[in-house]
């Protein structure tokens, strides 16, 4: 069970799997990046501040803490 | 000859405005930053027996309804019906950028796909079988290197090829949702005329999404039959158990993991491209963006105009080091050819209105725009490098967590940098930001930052003060309006916080790193360039033969030599009121109240307004001839920096908002912060000892 958190929470050099993403406007775009339930995400930065870097397949997206809290991952 | 249209779609920064740039030759912005387009633009090419226009889309992640982006391109592809589209996909980021492709597939057949920036593909050892691509998706696939101009042709010959070609839609299996969907094209094809212009399992699917814009179409032509839809869509849902458009989203990635690409693309080496990390490091990355803008800019007026090094050197006893730098600098080089050409003028006619028309009425006013082409030049070079190689999208993260502060989130990053070259695209570039109130307050505040127009009457104004305030006027003038922009902002967001409880956010891609392609920042910067010159030979041009006739009759219209008693002093005598408080009194009085009349106009006015009052031909030497005191010519500099920029941005600031109550506001909000600093800046610069 503890491995299931929210995106903002993982540290970094972790892969995770997405299981659910909560709430508002984002969450169209998200999908249309590549960002939605099943897809694998690497962290690549996460500081405890400030936004935190995720890599899908072969890119690299920025995301505010806000959007990071809403995404349910399960770490791998 | 026969007609095509042709529209170029795809994600943010796949290259479709480079690619739109290499076949039409011409210089709509590039920038490494995803949403640099914003509206559409479009240019017509003739190539072999036709007749192309090519049509470049802002950049969108997908085909929803939701951006005014994405409304843009769905319009095109609906409303226009083009001959072909071309479908642009990134061979760096291959999975993410298909997923637009796939849904255009769905919704037309009359396309292609281009795949894009083989060129580093190649060298970082990504390997793409084309071929395989083009079977498994049933429409051509071109492989484009728009930087080196490879496929070019080939891509032209393709797209002539496929519109006499009739293609099928792409088919993607929905798994579970597919009896649903078939259940609402059966209910949706009732309606023929609906089904005849929209493919109807694209609608089905979108109508499962929650697309807004569907959901009206159907609501509107089907209303007896919109019940039962929305009793399949529950139903459907129910069986999914989850979000429909997650699931849908879900099987398109699916398909273009498992079934395009697999066994399609070969990464010969694992190295990943990692950005330098420094760029992320929430302490270290605000101190780091601050300093690579400061520095650029630094770099910029050194060349142009030899300060502050010049400053500094005199202070280190180099002196002669400084005069000669000084000497050669860039604005001192073009003050001698404007001195040249009018005294030839004056030698050839002589001193007669005919010459003081072409002197004070044209060339102040034109030339004394003119010549500082080489100084935008530079700007414009710098900025189009920093726009091309893909640290802005870093600085703004960097930049997001100083900003989040102030109610600003990194997307504000590309208004602001754009600003200093252009307030116009500044303005326009903030469509590309998604919280819809942080981008009405960018609007209304991104104006404050000073454009290139500004920067040259901030430099005559600091020469002319000279020593260490010389040299500190233009960082502090733009440190100034930098904190305004924050200040205001902050308190605007306080006041709609009441009002929307989502907080600003990021959610930018960070597209890699790369040495800036010359051809690139070549057309960011004739881009600007063409713009300024045009301006110049336009309404700078116009107002300042108008101008020229103010100053010269006088209220009893009569014809004068002196303009101390034109039409001119007098109107601009009722702004004496107000410039006193600033410092700025006696006989010439009307002069800087006249000049600051025409600023209103464009910027670039102010310097030939003065020119031409004055009769000194050059600008420098005109304002000193003023005699203003050091603290009125810093408390001035300051209102020319944050007062209403020009008509063009408000004319654009209307066009975004299109609402006039915010644009009087806006100019009602610049007039009075410019005002209120620079009174505030007179009185403290008094106190002072100088
Ligand atoms: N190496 C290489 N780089 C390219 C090529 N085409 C574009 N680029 C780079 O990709 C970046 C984005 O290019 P743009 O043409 O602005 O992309 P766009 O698709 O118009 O982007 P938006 O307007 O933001 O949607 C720029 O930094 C270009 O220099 C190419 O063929 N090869
Ligand atoms: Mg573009």
């Amino acid at each position: 069970m503890e491995n299931i958190t929210s995106l903002d929470t993982v540290e970094e050099g972790r892969t995770v799997t997405i299981l659910e993403i909560h709430g508002g406007g984002w969450r169209r775009r998200l999908y249309q990046m590549g960002i939605l339930p099943g897809s694998h995400l690497e962290v690549v930065f996460n500081r405890g501040t400030g936004p935190i870097i995720v890599r899908v397949g072969n890119a690299e997206i920025s995301l505010g803490r806000g959007i990071a809290r809403k995404i349910l991952v399960k770490v791998e | 000859m026969s007609k095509l249209l042709v529209g170029l779609i795809g994600q943010p920064n796949v290259g479709k405005s480079t690619l739109f740039n290499v076949l039409t030759k011409g210089n709509v912005i590039v920038s490494n930053w995803p949403g640099t387009t914003v509206e559409r633009v479009e240019s017509t090419i003739k190539y072999k027996e036709y007749e192309i226009k090519i049509v470049d889309l802002p950049g969108i992640y997908g085909l929803s309804y939701f951006t005014l982006e994405e409304k843009i391109s769905r319009n095109f592809i609906v409303e226009e019906n083009p001959d072909l589209l071309v479908v642009l996909v990134d061979s760096l980021a291959l999975e993410r950028t298909f997923y637009l492709a796939v849904e255009v597939l769905e919704l037309t057949s009359k396309a292609l796909i281009a795949i894009t920036k083989v060129d580093i593909a190649h060298s970082k050892g990504i390997h793409v079988n084309y071929d395989l691509i083009e079977k498994r998706l049933g429409v051509p696939v071109v492989p484009v290197s728009a930087i080196k101009g490879s496929g070019v042709e080939e891509l032209l010959d393709k797209i002539i090829e496929k519109t006499r070609i009739q293609g099928r839609l792409l088919r993607i299996d929905y798994g579970e949702l597919e009896p649903f969907i078939t259940g609402i094209e059966d209910v949706l094809r009732v309606d023929r005329e609906l089904v005849s212009k929209y493919p109807a399992r694209w609608l089905a699917l979108k109508f499962l999404e929650g697309d807004e814009e569907v959901e009206k179409l159907v609501k509107e032509k089907l209303s007896d039959k919109y019940r039962e839809l929305v009793e399949i869509r529950e139903e459907a849902r129910r069986r999914i158990g989850r979000d429909l458009a997650a699931y849908i989203s879900m099987r398109k990635m699916h398909f273009i993991r498992d079934n395009l690409l697999k066994n399609a693309v070969v990464y010969a080496r694992l190295e990943r491209a990692r950005s330098p990390r420094i760029f992320y490091n929430p302490y270290i990355a605000p101190l780091l963006s601050t300093s690579i803008i400061f520095a650029l800019f630094l770099l910029v007026f050194i060349v142009n105009t030899g300060y502050p090094l010049t400053t500094i050197l005199e202070h280190l006893g180099y002196t002669e080091l400084a005069v000669l730098l000084e000497e050669y600098s860039l604005s001192s080089l073009i003050e001698k050819l404007f001195d040249a050409l009018n005294n030839y003028i004056i030698g050839v006619l002589g001193e007669t209105p005919f010459s003081s028309f072409i002197t004070d009425g044209i060339i102040a006013g034109v030339v004394s725009v003119v010549v500082f082409i080489p100084l935008i030049a530079i700007v414009m070079l710098a900025l189009g490098a920093l726009e091309d190689s893909g640290l802005l999208p870093r600085l703004a993260i960097g930049a997001h967590i100083l900003l989040s502060k102030f109610g600003l989130s990194g997307h504000a990053i590309l208004p602001l940098t754009l600003s200093l070259g252009c307030n116009v695209p500044g303005v326009m570039s903030t469509r590309a930001i998604p919280n819809h109130f942080e981008r009405l307050r960018l609007i209304l505040l991104t104006p404050f930052i000073p454009c290139q127009a500004r920067l040259l009457v901030l430099l005559v104004l600091s020469a002319s003060l000279g020593g260490v305030i010389g040299a500190l006027l233009v960082p502090l003038v733009y440190l100034a309006s930098f904190l305004v922009v924050l200040l205001l902002n902050y308190v605007l967001y306080l006041f709609e916080k009441r009002k929307q409880h989502e907080e600003v956010e990021l959610l930018l891609e960070i597209p890699p790193l790369h040495r800036p392609y010359f051809k690139v920042v070549w057309w960011f910067t004739w881009h600007h360039l063409k713009h300024f010159l045009v301006k110049a030979g336009t309404i700078i041009f116009l107002v300042s033969i108008i101008s020229w006739g103010l100053q010269h009759t006088t209220p009893t219209f009569a014809y004068t030599e002196n303009p101390g008693e034109s039409i001119a002093a007098f109107i601009s005598r009722g702004l004496e009121v107000l410039l006193k408080p600033l410092g700025v009194s006696g006989e010439n009085t009307w002069i800087v109240g006249y000049a600051l009349l025409l600023g209103f106009l464009a910027k670039e006015l102010i310097l030939g307004a003065i020119v031409a009052s004055t009769g000194v031909n050059d600008p420098l030497d005109a304002y000193r001839s003023l005699g203003l005191s050091i603290p009125t010519s810093v408390s001035l500099a300051l209102f020319i920096a944050l007062y209403v920029p020009c008509l063009a941005t408000i004319a654009i600031i209307y066009s975004e908002t299109k609402n006039w109550k915010t644009t009087i506001s806006t100019i009602v909000l610049m007039l009075s912060t410019a005002y209120l600093l620079a009174l505030l800046a007179y009185n403290i610069t008094m106190l002072i000892p100088l």
